[in-house]
């Protein structure tokens, strides 16, 4: 069953790969419906309308931040954790317990740091702006996730669906990380651990997965 | 007691004048509209704010030469479509050395005579591809693309003086059919009456190259085709041959023409025809086969008017208060032409051109009587007196009438303008020269509904509609690169001669490729610009200060400008299409160095 989870995490680690971590619509009077500007942050690219974006933000002095360490390292940081995950697959139980506790670890570490970095991303942006040529519009932060008014712009910003994998890989790791699982007693009983009997009805104790959450905490 | 008195009469007076007044304000407003519910007739054309108009509407600009562009029901000018006339705003024709002063110049003056807008058609009805536009003035005609309702191309037709009435071949807009008004010795050049004809000339569609062209008696006036393809049918006046008012006037009776097509095709396969300036002319006097058939209607007939079902066509009297109603699958099968003849009823006074609703109701322009005329058109084929169905007044001496739709096989029957030639006091005043006036009329009722009324430029002649939703998918936002465009890095100046330079620059918001470029005083410069913005609307402009150039550039656009820098010293070139809030700084500078002279 972890191995399970484990290969559900690699395959939602692949599709974080592909698909749009984070994505703003900027809409104003004159860019709305299909017009409104949009971009989608991938792992290593940004696309989306940034050449007009970048002709509008020449007016407020706003410069997009396309070429971060951050941005480039993601694919590479992503393509580990696969790689990881994959290589756990195939560790002895124990082994796999452990690396999988790391890979959770890594994961969530990755996860609270990247939110950071963007949300930072996001204030330098709104606030290390270049002399503005208009006057008249105050320096701004925008959330990760909800709406903001900026100068005509309505800019609405939410996470992708690479974003929505990647804690989906998360869960499932953690997920890995229990100490028995169902159909897999002789391991279970190699550690000393009380063996449970398999059996439709049948509940392991210790169900209940390592909090992600108090794992990050312990480093 | 007396002071009371008075006191009392004063207030009597007052409020009996008052009153006086209140009922004169309101019979006023009430006889100014009839009476009608205003709020209710508003509605009936208002379009909100951001909101489209149902219908297109196409209006030749007669001496304003240019084609221009309203929407319907709410009568809204959208915009122009310059052709015979340059329009600087437009960047079109404004300027020697671009390719629209060019083909216009080629094709003769700068100021043309528009008077009748035709829209192409497949299988019956408008597709959206192009429209065409006579010029009276100067014997042409010109097709606009609709992709963006641009001029692309102009003709002089040979062989003809005044190309009045304009047609496409139904169903598939096989040819486009232009009557040479005037007539004139053919071919033109020597003064010989005795050699005057007119000629109404069959032209390739897209590249309006004439394929053939039939010696018609009189002066060919209004035409239009039947819906099969077969016939091409013109209102004929003065078969006097007169060169005179007082001689056009002299017959009771004139005739409309009718054309088979498939007859002078096959006569120009069997050879039967004269080269005459490059063009093969038939002459219906000497073919084997009858090319032209000639009805009598009433004298100095003008409208010529298919019915959307193909089955007649009509002549419209002018000077008879009659529509000749012909029957169009009789025309070759009788032996007097006259007996093609279906039905002859009285309308009013100076009817002009007839339209349609597809419900068997034709529309008739009343040019003396000021008023548009519905009438059921079986019934005043059968001779039942009841045929007038309505009548409504306008304002004033209306032209040509047009329903939605009409000139295709499936009218929608809703709305209907009446161009007017006279607007005398139904807008404010603005000098001795008046605006034209045109008028909606709602004939979606048994009964026609006057809506609104808007002004045009001099002067509306004809007017064509299309279905907004059946021309939108063909309208281009922004134009695809061009392989002669400038890239976005490619901004550049090359000495191509001694006295010779190119200048290649882009422009986007909020600068030009180049901030300034220097030429030698004499310098023939040719300035090749792109517009490389992607988004729609965003167009900018190219002046050159105290050089009379100005260039427009939709997005995507490249346009070429060539001309000698015979000016020295520094002129700013800057952006005349406000495209942003550095559009005022959008400029850089073209330094002509003195010659050393």
């Amino acid at each position: 069953m972890d191995r399970r989870a484990l290969a559900g995490a690699a395959i939602l680690l692949v599709a974080t790969l592909a698909l749009p971590l984070w994505s703003t619509r900027m809409e104003a009077p004159q860019y709305k419906d299909d017009e409104a500007l949009e971009v989608e942050v991938f792992a290593g690219r940004v696309h989306g309308d940034i050449d007009e974006i970048e002709l509008l933000n020449q007016y407020v002095g706003v410069r997009l931040p396309l070429e971060t360490p951050e941005l480039a390292a993601a694919p590479w940081v992503l393509g580990a954790m696969l790689i990881v995950a994959l290589v756990t697959l195939a560790l002895p139980l124990a082994a796999r317990r452990r690396t999988a506790l790391g890979l959770c670890v890594l994961m969530a570490a990755t996860l609270f740091g990247g939110a950071a970095l963007l949300q930072y991303r996001l204030y330098q942006m709104g606030h290390e702006r270049d002399r503005a040529i208009m006057e008249g519009v105050d320096d701004f932060t925008p959330p990760i996730v909800g709406s903001k008014k900026i100068a005509n712009f309505t800019v609405h910003m939410s996470l992708g669906a690479g974003a929505w994998a990647y804690l989906g890989a998360l869960l499932l790791a953690a997920w890995a990380t229990r100490r028995s699982t169902r159909g897999e007693p002789i391991l279970l009983s190699k550690e000393g651990a009380p063996s449970v009997p398999p059996g439709p009805e049948a509940r392991p104790d210790e169900l209940k997965p390592i909090p992600c959450e108090s794992a990050t905490g312990s480093h | 007691m007396s002071k009371r008195t008075s006191q009392s009469w004063i207030l009597g007076t007052v409020v009996v004048v008052g009153l006086a007044l209140g009922v004169a304000c309101q019979n006023a407003t009430q006889t100014a509209q009839g009476g009608a519910d205003l709020e209710g007739l508003a509605s009936r054309t208002y379009v909100p704010v951001g909101e489209w108009d149902k219908y297109y509407a196409f209006l030749s600009g007669g001496q304003s030469g240019s084609v221009f562009v309203y929407g319907l029901p709410s009568g809204r000018y959208i915009r122009s479509i310059p052709v015979y006339e340059p329009r600087a705003g437009y960047g079109y024709a404004n300027v020697p050395g671009t390719e629209s002063y060019e083909m216009l110049a080629a094709s003769g003056p700068m100021w043309g005579d528009t008077h009748h807008p035709i829209l192409s058609e497949t299988g019956g009805d408008y597709d959206g591809q192009s429209l065409w536009i006579n010029d009276k003035a100067n014997s042409r005609i010109a097709r606009i693309d609709l992709r963006t309702f641009e001029t692309k191309a102009i003709a002089k037709i040979p062989n003809l003086q005044a190309t009045h009435g304009i047609a496409v071949i139904s169903p598939d807009t096989s040819y486009i059919v232009a009557n040479g008004e005037f007539r004139a010795e053919v071919p033109q050049g020597t003064v010989d009456e005795a050699n005057y004809g007119a000629i109404m000339a069959f032209l390739d569609p897209t590249t309006l190259e004439p394929q053939f062209e039939v010696l018609m008696p009189g002066n060919c006036d209004i035409n239009d085709s039947s819906k099969d393809g077969r016939w091409a049918f013109t209102t004929i006046y003065n078969l006097e041959g007169a060169v005179t008012v007082e001689g056009m006037i002299q017959r009771e009776e004139d005739a409309i023409g009718a054309v088979d097509i498939r007859a002078a095709e096959a006569a120009i396969e069997r050879g039967e025809f004269e080269v005459i300036n490059g063009v093969k002319v038939i002459d219906p006097d000497a073919t084997s086969e009858t090319v032209l058939y000639v009805i009598p209607v009433p004298k100095n007939p003008h409208g010529c008017d298919v019915t959307p079902d193909g089955k007649y066509v009509m002549g419209t009297g002018k000077l008879s208060p009659t529509v000749t109603v012909i029957d169009i699958s009789k025309i070759d099968q009788v032996e007097n032409p006259r007996d093609a003849i279906a039905g002859q009823p009285d309308v009013g006074l100076g009817p002009l051109h007839t339209t349609f609703d597809g419900r068997g109701n034709a529309y008739t322009s009343l040019f003396v009587d000021s008023q548009i005329v519905k009438w059921d058109i079986e019934k005043a084929i059968a001779g039942d007196p009841t045929y007038i169905v309505d009548r409504v007044d306008v304002h004033y001496n209306v032209g040509h009438t047009q329903a939605t739709l009409a000139e295709t096989m499936h009218p929608t029957g809703e709305y209907l303008i009446a161009l007017n030639k006279l607007s005398k006091d139904q807008f404010l005043p603005v000098g001795p020269t008046m605006p034209e006036s045109q008028e909606l009329i709602d004939i979606s009722g048994e009964k026609m509904t006057m809506l609104s009324t808007f002004p045009a430029e001099p002067e509306p002649h004809d007017a064509v509609f299309m279905l907004a939703e059946d021309l939108i998918p063909h309208v281009i936002q922004t134009e695809e690169l061009t392989p002669d465009a400038v890239p976005e890095d490619g901004s550049r100046i090359e000495r191509v001669g001694p006295n010779e330079v190119h200048v290649y620059m882009t422009a986007i918001r909020s600068k030009y490729g180049l901030n300034d470029f220097t030429v030698k005083q004499g310098d023939k410069v040719t300035i090749t610009l792109t517009n490389i913005e992607t988004i729609r609307d965003m167009s900018h402009g190219f002046a050159v200060e105290n050089y009379g150039i100005n260039l427009a550039l939709d997005p995507g656009q490249t346009r070429e400008v060539t001309f000698v820098a015979d000016k020295p010293g520094t002129h700013w070139y800057y952006c005349t299409w406000f495209c942003s809030a550095l559009h005022l700084e959008m400029r850089g500078r073209m330094l002509v160095e003195e010659s050393g002279g």
